[in-house]
């Protein structure tokens, strides 16, 4: 079976390195980054991917916008979207529960607990 | 009426009877009387709280001086009109109507918040305690209502929490980072992969750099604006403050073969000399981080009228217009990834900011796009020779 490819998108340089590092090294999939939501949308018209996670404070586009965007693209609609986020307000929950997305993870969180809740929300536990 | 004539059979006068009462106690008991009523009066007249008296048709059969004095309402406006339809805002007027009808009929909400219009329009904040009004036989007649303008304390309040959920944010962002990476090399994969292993410990120590400053910069910051931070004030002088912050700020313009120039004043001041150079060393960094290499980074002085005018000028990318002010309040950067590519913690111009203005200063910047951008800021003459 061919490994699944997660595109991680961060502002944070020192985030996407880290995450990629937890998604390979322990999860063991394949990964690609985007610093931005304009480069997230470019990445998702030239690779699959089989899920994306997403940071939702980034300047310029937000992750709001990126998804809303993955979203009315059909090529992109299917694709699986986990929110790894600093926001952990109550009202910033609550927008997340009306988004649809796969999932959402809070920053921080420890690499092994990362890679699991990300299987566990993909359903690729063995 | 209680004195009668008695007369003798001519119908002469003779003499006068009459009976007296003694009224001392009524007399006295209307002077408690008038007495509580003064209390009263005065004391609502003087309270520095509204009070709202409607009527069971939600009429406004009272209000007190403070209401007056502070929606600039006189009593002739507000006396018999409509409390909800003339005084509230149209967009909570249906809400309180049902909390009105509510406290009549069950006595319920004694605590409600909504915001009322002053005369001139605006919109104050009230929270309010109900008292539902009953006369002897127990027949509901109306409510009076106590009344505290909160409408400051509210904005401090949106004002806090907007700052939680920042900081909440910028601390969990280098705290990801340290438990991501020092988990990692908890997990023992990179046990043989020496290059890994040092990048891990590398990122955790940058992160966790930036956490310190930051948590510094937040105490720094709170306790200004507290009037915690004490600023002992003393006659200085500028070139000494000046010279002080470049040697502090030197070695960062190494790397970058970056030029600083001093055009320093004779002039003193009446400052505090290290929230100064913490200014100017903030002022400085800045600078540094946004030049281009080779180029030059000038900090003058000079004396005018009654104040002396710090300038810091670089030839870096420049300010957008529109961000000129703003840069000087929490976590504005132009740019919000500034803080992590710079190392800055968001919160460098507003701790400037507050030093400054404590010391009865102001604090601005000039900037053109691409060319470069120059802080200006003032600082008072020592006392006795303010002209």
């Amino acid at each position: 079976m061919k490994v699944p490819q997660i595109l991680v998108v961060d502002d944070e340089e020192f985030l996407r390195e880290l995450v990629q590092a937890c998604l390979e090294d322990l999860g063991g999939w394949e990964t690609l980054a985007a610093g931005s939501g304009a480069e997230c949308l470019q990445l998702v018209q030239k690779e699959r991917f089989d899920a994306i996670v997403l940071d939702v404070s980034m300047p310029g586009m937000d992750g709001y916008e990126v998804y809303e965007r993955l979203q009315s693209n059909p090529m992109t609609r299917s694709i699986p979207v986990i929110l790894l986020t600093a926001k952990v307000l109550p009202s910033d929950r609550a927008r997340f529960a009306q988004m649809g997305v796969a999932g959402v993870i809070a920053k921080p969180i420890e690499p092994t607990t990362l890679t699991e809740e990300i299987a566990e929300l993909l359903g690729w536990n063995e | 009426d209680r004195a009668f004539p008695i007369k003798n059979e001519a119908g002469a006068l003779v003499r006068i009877a009459g009976m007296a009462e003694d009224i001392t106690e009524r007399k006295q008991a209307e002077a408690v009387l008038r007495e509580a009523e003064r209390r009263w009066r005065s004391l609502l007249d003087n309270v520095q709280l509204i009070v709202v008296g409607l009527d069971h048709r939600g009429s406004v059969n009272y209000v007190n001086s403070f209401f007056l004095s502070l929606t600039r309402y006189s009593e002739q406006d507000v006396l018999g009109k409509n409390w909800v339809e003339n005084f509230l805002p149209l967009s909570c007027q249906q809400e309180v109507k049902t909390v009105f009808a509510e406290v009549l009929a069950h006595n319920f909400h004694p605590y409600y918040q909504n915001f009322i219009l002053t005369k001139s329009g605006e919109e104050r904040l009230i929270a309010w305690n109900n008292t539902l009004l009953q006369d002897l036989d127990g027949n509901i007649i109306g409510t009076i209502s106590i009344g505290e303008d909160i409408t400051e304390r509210h904005k401090i309040e949106q004002i806090k929490n907007e700052f939680i959920g920042i900081v909440s944010h910028e601390l969990r962002t280098p705290l990801t980072a340290i438990q991501l990476s020092l988990g990692l090399l908890k997990t023992g994969i990179y046990d043989k992969k020496p290059d890994k292993f040092k990048r891990m410990l590398e990122i955790a120590l940058i992160d966790t750099n930036r956490l310190v400053n930051l948590v510094n910069d937040i105490l720094d910051l709170e306790r200004l604006e507290s009037g915690q931070a004490v600023l002992e004030k003393t006659r200085c002088q500028a070139a000494d403050l000046m010279q002080q912050a470049v040697d502090g700020v030197q070695p960062l313009a190494i790397p970058q073969q970056l030029t600083l120039t001093i055009n320093p004043t004779d002039a003193q001041v009446w400052a505090a000399a290290d929230a100064i150079i913490q200014t100017l060393t903030n002022l400085l960094s800045n600078a540094i981080k946004f030049s281009p290499a080779h180029s030059t980074i000038t900090l003058s002085a000079e004396c005018q009228t009654d104040f002396v005018l710090f300038q810091v000028s670089d030839q870096g990318r420049g300010i957008p217009p529109d961000k000129l002010d703003a840069i000087f309040g929490r976590f504005q950067q132009v740019d919000a990834s500034d803080a992590r590519q710079k190392g800055g913690t968001g919160l460098g111009l507003a701790i400037c900011r507050s030093i400054i203005e404590r010391h009865g200063g102001q604090i601005w910047a000039q900037s053109t796009l691409g060319t470069g951008s120059t802080f200006f800021f003032t600082l008072p003459l020592p006392p006795e020779e303010v002209l």
